[in-house]
């Protein structure tokens, strides 16, 4: 993140990056019956900050955003904006932009009346509110929209205007609940990189809800992993993929072959140059496709895993290819290689032994926390 | 392309019967009814329509049905919208059990339903017992056999043709709209007026325009409830056509409440296009 921000859209200088936090959720919890939605959830959110809500759908990443925007109500805990608690404040008093899902664009308006609506609704006068939303929708890419009506206009137009309509009025914390699980691929992609320039131009605070772990490892600040109504990792988008903290977010980030490290028997996992690098039972090693190496039957350095297997099959993809093969404990494994021509020449076929390098930087050992088992004493 | 010739011959018969059916039980009876209007002391005339205009009676009937269509029309949008809205709010199930509340009266016969209201509103009926036993009112309100009567027993007939098709507008609603309105700052009361009720616009204007337009027809009820004090188009027609067998008044009578429909549904139409393409 670069440390000077530029003039945001709306006059407001954003220069630097306030620490201080802007949003602060303690102990939430929010029961539906005698389902809990949401056990327990604390949380702060820096000001300026891209944090990601990521995880399985059911997992109470919309509950808690609408906890936060007011449509949810929590049965205990405390959310504070600033210094002020807004636990019983009423949506409209909270001051909070809010993206949904379907966008929720108001179909008896343009365009134009849709991002000027909150600032109708503030008292801001005519010229001032066109000459404001004018200003939004060129920065979210759609100049001169004013006077379309919405079902004039495409799902990724739509997005933008939902975007527009929610930063117009310079709100202190934005959400986002899945603003582009609607779109295709590409443009996904697109307006990915769109919202990350829009975030680092107005230096707003953004908490996003996905269940696109891509869409969340390229756009956050930082990432907190949900699971059954509670956050179980908050971490920068690196560190996160790099050292998850259990095997269910290593799991859930990435694809990875979780190895029981302290089970496996020696014939199949090399652990002599790791000296004692827990033993523990519990422990499960991360093993990612992309992090293998393919070795020689001698290599032989500090600090790597090595694993003996046999090639199952190939399979060309174009930009990648994946190795499946099998320890010889059973597990199965997959290796990602590039594409070039050298690299496909040098690949084992199928059927052959293949042997595998895996830096100890690049994986990580985790408790398995997937199946009621008990956890790693630290 | 020979197929697609083929079977659009073969698919054409089966239209024949809508079609002859609509030519015989609409077209036929529709210009019959024309025709007729047209027929004074057995010539052809324009007799039937001058009448109208030069006898002021028939233009305070129609006028009357036009205002008893109007205020009906309006007490049931007041009292048949915050009650779509409710059920619209609550819950499935509440929702069904409240939608067959609604439907309960829909399925009683309209004679009987009006029977019932003059046994309610007569001299000494149940309302008129209450407001004398509370103490309000000296002697008897003469709430049948006049204009309020029939207004409140029509209110009670139409109120389920208006709230079927509304709650079902309701229901489209995405309500997510209300609560984004909501989050950019919109109070409660905002958010309904500026958000809620354009979009139940199409829902409230088709209630409010069957409404108004079953309204303009309705016979039993104003007759019964009416006492003789209300007389709207169609009890003019049924009598001129048992007490003077005078078809042709009667028709004409009959062309004009078409009229008055048609020019209704054509500039709703228009209006409902105007606001669709706003
Ligand atoms: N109004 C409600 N009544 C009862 N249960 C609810 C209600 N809203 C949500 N839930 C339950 O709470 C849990 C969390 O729901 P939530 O919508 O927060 O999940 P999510 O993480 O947003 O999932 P998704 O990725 O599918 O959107 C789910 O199991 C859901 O069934
Ligand atoms: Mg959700």
């Amino acid at each position: 993140m670069p440390a000077a921000r530029s003039t945001g859209i709306n006059g407001r200088l954003a220069e630097g990056r306030d620490l201080a936090a802007v949003v602060t959720i303690s102990h939430l919890v929010k029961k539906y019956g005698a389902f809990t939605a949401l056990s327990d959830v604390s949380l702060t959110v820096g000001a300026g900050e891209f944090l990601t809500l990521l995880g399985p759908s059911g997992s109470g990443k919309t509950t808690l955003l609408m906890s936060l925007a007011g449509f949810a109500d929590p049965d205990s805990g405390s959310i504070r904006i600033g210094d002020r608690e807004i636990m019983g404040v009423e949506p409209h008093k909270r001051n909070i932009g809010m993206v949904f899902q379907s966008y929720a664009l108001f179909p008896h308006m343009t365009v134009g009346e849709n991002v000027a609506y909150p600032l109708k609704l503030r008292g801001v006068g005519r010229a001032d509110r066109e000459d404001r939303s004018r200003r939004v929708l060129s920065a979210v890419q759609m100049p001169g929209y004013e006077n379309r009506r919405i079902d004039q206009l495409s799902g990724g137009q739509r997005q933008r205007v939902a975007v527009a309509r929610a930063i117009v009025f310079e709100p202190d914390i934005i959400l986002m609940d899945e603003p582009l699980s609607a779109l295709d691929k590409k443009l996904r992609e697109e307006l990915q990189i769109e919202l990350k320039h829009l975030h680092r131009r107005l230096g707003s605070t953004i908490i996003y809800v996905t269940h696109d772990q891509k869409e969340a490892l390229t756009l956050s600040d930082r990432i907190a992993v949900m699971n059954r109504g509670q956050i179980v990792q908050i971490a920068k988008p690196q560190e996160m993929y790099e050292h998850p903290a259990s095997a269910f977010v290593a799991d859930f980030i990435g694809y990875s072959l979780l190895l029981p490290i302290a089970r496996s028997d020696s014939s199949s996992v090399d652990k002599s140059q790791l000296g004692a690098l827990a033993d523990n039972p519990y422990a499960l090693l991360v093993v990612r496709p992309e992090k293998l190496d393919i070795v020689s039957e001698d290599h032989r350095q500090p600090g790597h895993f090595y694993f003996t297997s046999e090639v199952k099959d190939v399979v060309y993809q174009g930009d990648i290819v994946m190795v499946y093969a099998r320890l010889k404990s059973g597990e199965d494994i997959v290796v990602r290689r590039d594409s070039r021509f050298a690299t496909l020449q040098a690949l084992p076929r199928g059927g052959s032994p293949m042997r595998l390098a895996l830096h100890q930087s690049d994986t990580s050992l985790v408790t398995d926390d997937r199946a009621g088992v008990a956890p790693l004493a630290s | 392309m020979a197929i697609a010739g083929k079977s659009h011959g073969v698919r054409i018969w089966p239209l024949a019967a809508p079609g002859i059916a609509l030519v015989s039980f609409v077209v036929l009876p529709f210009l019959w009814l024309g025709g007729l209007s047209f027929i004074a002391g057995g010539e052809i005339s324009l007799a039937n329509y001058t009448r109208m205009i030069e006898n002021s009676s028939y233009q305070a009937i129609i006028l009357r049905t036009l205002q008893l269509s109007a205020i009906v029309t309006l007490v049931v949008i007041v009292i048949g919208y915050p009650t779509a809205y409710y059920i619209n709010t609550r819950s499935r199930i509440a929702a069904t059990f409240l939608l067959g509340c609604v439907a309960i009266p829909f399925w009683t016969s309209l004679l009987v339903r009006t029977y019932a209201w003059m046994v309610i509103l007569q001299r000494n009926g149940i309302v008129n017992g209450w407001l004398q036993d509370l103490g309000l009112i000296e002697r008897p309100l003469r709430l049948s056999n006049s204009f309020l009567g029939t207004s409140v027993g029509m209110i009670h007939i139409m109120l389920p043709f208006f709230i079927f098709p509304l709650y079902s507008a309701m229901k489209q609603i995405d309500m997510d709209l209300v609560r984004a309105a909501r989050g950019l700052g919109a109070s409660r009361t905002n958010a309904f007026w500026q958000i809620f009720v354009p979009l139940s616009g199409p829902g409230l204007f088709a209630g409010s325009l069957l409404t108004f337009v079953l309204c303009l027809g309705f016979y039993v009820t104003p007759q019964l409830l009416g006492g003789g004090n209300v007389t709207v188009i169609s009890m003019k027609i049924q009598e001129n056509i048992t007490n003077y067998s005078d078809w042709g008044a009667a028709s004409a009578l009959g062309v004009v409440l078409l009229v008055i429909v048609g020019v209704l549904l054509f500039g709703a139409s228009r209006l409902g296009a105007r606001l669709g393409a706003q």
